[in-house]
């Protein structure tokens, strides 16, 4: 008699079984159609950057048809350099506080534009349009407003600050930079926030009213907790935004007075396009991508859902 | 059978897409500037050419417009920007192998479109075998030419220097001083009358290094007249000049007695050059300190003032005055010109005597030599004399060996300004650039 040997059937959601299914649709249509696109992100992205990363190890001036292999030279050479660490130092003070006072701003400006004030719609307009302006235009336009005796400085007289020169004085330049740039982009954030906000249920701060909780604890013990998504999203894209700042930096002080503004993008500009020397600017752009990546895949690991089976 | 024609039609769908790719690619390439194609038409000049200037230049647009004229069967395409991002991509094109065929250069080596760099990189077409190559003044000639190649067609110096307010300055009762005392006088006087003589807009980097470096200029051609002229040669170097660094150290402490004189406005580099310029127009300034070609842009704030020009005097005798003047810029032909014929006869047409002049004009330029003929605008009157006697000092930038050394002193100077720096720290760090440290 034959023995009937009964195999139990495969749980469907184990590796091999997802394999078996993925092999036997094969490479659908949709994938086909992806083929244009990964093709001229190859050509357009991907080859120039790892060109770019390869020139970065090499002392290509920009100009020379067959660039010499240096290894980390320089990298070794940038770090040696004071206005190298200066640029770090002033990138990181920029990221750390645009994204804490933009991010504040913006979640303030968040709550205040969910509630339900008549004119929420028109102060979410007006509160977003510095987001869509030319961040060139946004530089020069708060260079003439910082002017010495100009209506920054005839204001801070009336509190007691006289004779202020913001982006002339080494000392408050760089503050006078992130002014700009939380003023160009609390609004992205601000979008951002009441997006994360708007996909809260109103039944639940509903029932913390009903249960007597003002708007404090409301805001705390309720609509904070359930904006974790908004927080990693506001958080990645300011410093990543606030790692390559330039636009503003240019605009307003082209890294000066002195080095007091210099950033790592804008140092990457003046060693490639300033001084030729392509191979140190493309180094400070690996460098700012490493630090960039590093920052974003710990925020993504920190922030990441531990309850995610 | 069913997989065999759904993957059928995925080829056919992706084939179709690939397709719409590479004719949008084509059709874009076709909308882009490009070199020009040789001789399209037969016989003469024809084809399409591609020439790249900075924004504003209303003389090489005029220029352009007479060249069109002349030769219909060229089709020009113009490629302007400003000048801080007209390096960035032009110098980007050359890298590639591409660019228009005609583009303006900076003389000298000071940066990264510097004739003598991007001609030394061989991107730039020798010009050497041209009718006016040969005539060229030895001073224009020592600014584009390397190795014995002309790498640009440069015609006309642009004086720098303090721009003023005629009117103003009589009206206060001032006179345009002729030793470094009595500039000192001069500020402290126009001070008492609320005004500020020289609106220095030294949060624009190139205006926070210009006053010293122009003393430091005049101030070490008193020493020796013939310097620059052997630095330029490689007679000397910028690094074992003990003429120029001395001159600098000079030149720095001069400039520290017209900050300490009130020369320039309170928080110096809180202004723009924008800024400063604003303030020559709502006269709370007496004039400005700039390159004359930039006179129009001033002009254009205030319309109805007469404005003159006068130079900084670094030492206490009036026979030390001497009129500096920034060299102007050139035109070159990309070496990978793809309409070469049509490149050169536009660098010819620029080279014409009529055109030269013509530039002066426009410019407010003036012809390196002083034998060759020019109509002396009235706002340069006060320094005719100079000019006609030779005493005329090219600003070093151009010499400068490498680019780096601009940004140092752009730097070096606002910290001075600021109190961040001093003068030995100042000067230390220049001739470390220099080398290249």
């Amino acid at each position: 008699m034959d023995t009937l040997t009964l195999v139990a059937p495969t749980p469907p959601s184990s590796r091999w079984y997802r394999r078996a299914q993925a092999k036997k649709r094969g490479f659908g249509t949709p994938s086909w159609f992806a083929i244009p696109l990964l093709a001229f992100f190859g050509g357009i992205v991907a080859v120039p950057t790892l060109l770019g990363v390869y020139y970065a190890f090499t002392d290509w001036d920009g100009l020379s048809a067959v660039p010499q292999f240096i290894g980390f030279g320089n990298f070794i050479e940038l770090f040696q350099q004071p206005k190298t660490m200066t640029a770090l130092g002033n990138t990181v003070l920029i990221a750390v506080c645009v994204t804490v006072v933009q991010n504040g701003i913006g979640l303030a400006l968040a709550a205040g534009v969910n509630s339900r004030i008549k004119s929420r719609n028109v102060l979410r307009t007006l509160l977003f349009a510095p987001v869509v302006m030319t961040s060139i235009i946004v530089g020069y336009l708060w260079q003439f407003l910082f002017v010495p005796n100009g209506p920054i400085a005839q204001i801070a007289e009336v509190f007691g600050i006289e004779n202020l020169n913001m982006l002339g004085n080494p000392k408050t330049a760089i503050w006078g930079v992130i002014i700009v740039v939380v003023w160009q982009h609390a609004g992205y954030s601000m979008v951002i926030w009441l997006a994360g906000m708007q996909g809260i249920p109103e039944e639940i701060t509903e029932a913390a009213a009903l249960d007597g909780a003002g708007s404090w604890k409301r805001f705390v013990h309720i609509t904070w907790p359930l904006l974790r998504t908004p927080l990693v999203i506001n958080l990645t894209l300011s410093l990543i935004s606030s790692f390559k700042l330039f636009d503003q930096v240019m605009a307003t002080t082209q890294g000066g007075p002195g080095y007091a503004t210099q950033t790592l993008s804008t140092l990457l500009y003046f060693e490639a396009f300033q001084f030729n020397n392509f191979s140190s600017g493309i180094a400070l752009g690996v460098i700012v991508f490493v630090l960039t990546a590093v920052i974003s895949f710990s925020q993504m690991y920190l922030f990441r859902d531990r309850n995610a089976s | 059978m069913f997989r065999k024609s759904r993957t059928y039609r995925a080829l056919v769908g992706a084939a179709a897409c690939a397709a719409l790719a590479v004719s949008a690619i084509g059709c874009s390439s076709d909308a882009e500037p490009s070199g020009g194609d040789a001789g399209s038409s037969s016989g003469g000049i024809g084809g399409e050419l591609t020439i790249a200037f900075l924004s504003g230049d209303v003389f090489l647009q005029k220029m352009i417009d007479e060249f069109d004229a002349e030769y219909p069967d060229v089709t020009i395409r113009d490629v302007q920007a400003t000048s801080n991002t007209y390096q960035a991509q032009i110098r980007s094109q050359l890298d590639a192998g591409q660019g228009p065929d005609v583009m303006h250069i900076w003389t000298g080596s000071g940066n990264a479109m510097a004739a003598k760099i991007v001609g030394g990189a061989g991107k730039l077409a020798d010009l050497s075998d041209r009718d006016w190559a040969a005539k060229m003044d030895p001073a224009a000639n020592a600014l584009v030419a390397l190795d014995g190649k002309v790498y640009g067609h440069t015609a006309v110096q642009n004086p720098y220097g303090f721009v003023y307010n005629e009117a103003l300055m009589d009206e206060l009762g001032l006179a345009v001083p002729e030793t470094f005392s009595a500039l000192l006088d001069t500020c402290q006087e126009a001070r008492d009358k609320d005004k500020v003589l020289i609106a220095l807009g030294a949060q624009t980097g190139y205006l926070a290094y210009a006053i010293p470096t122009q003393l430091a200029n005049s101030i070490a051609w008193t020493k020796d007249p013939e310097y620059l002229n052997k630095l330029a040669a490689g007679d000397e170097t910028w690094t074992d000049s003990a003429v120029w660094k001395d001159s600098l150290t000079e030149g720095l402490e001069l400039y520290e007695q017209m900050i300490d004189a009130g020369c320039f406005p309170d928080n110096v580099t809180g202004y723009s050059d924008d800024a400063a310029k604003q303030m020559v127009a709502a006269e709370d300034a007496l004039g400005t300190y700039i390159i004359i070609n930039g006179l129009p842009t001033l002009q254009e704030l205030t319309p109805d003032t007469t404005f003159k020009f006068a130079t900084l005097p670094a030492t206490e005798s009036p026979d030390d005055l001497v009129l500096t003047s920034n060299p102007g810029s050139a035109m070159a032909v990309n070496a990978n010109s793809k309409n070469m014929d049509a490149a050169l006869a536009f660098i010819d047409f620029l080279a014409l005597p009529e055109h030269e002049a013509e530039l002066a004009e426009e410019n407010y330029g003036l012809p390196y030599t002083t034998s060759t003929p020019v109509e002396f605008p009235d706002v340069l009157s006060n320094v005719q004399g100079l000019y006609d006697e030779g005493k005329t000092l090219l600003f070093p930038t151009a010499h400068w060996p490498n680019p780096e050394v601009k940004q140092t002193i752009i730097a070096e100077c606002q910290n001075l300004l600021v109190g961040a720096q001093d003068i030995a720290g100042v000067v230390d760090a220049v001739q470390a650039s220099f080398a290249g440290e």
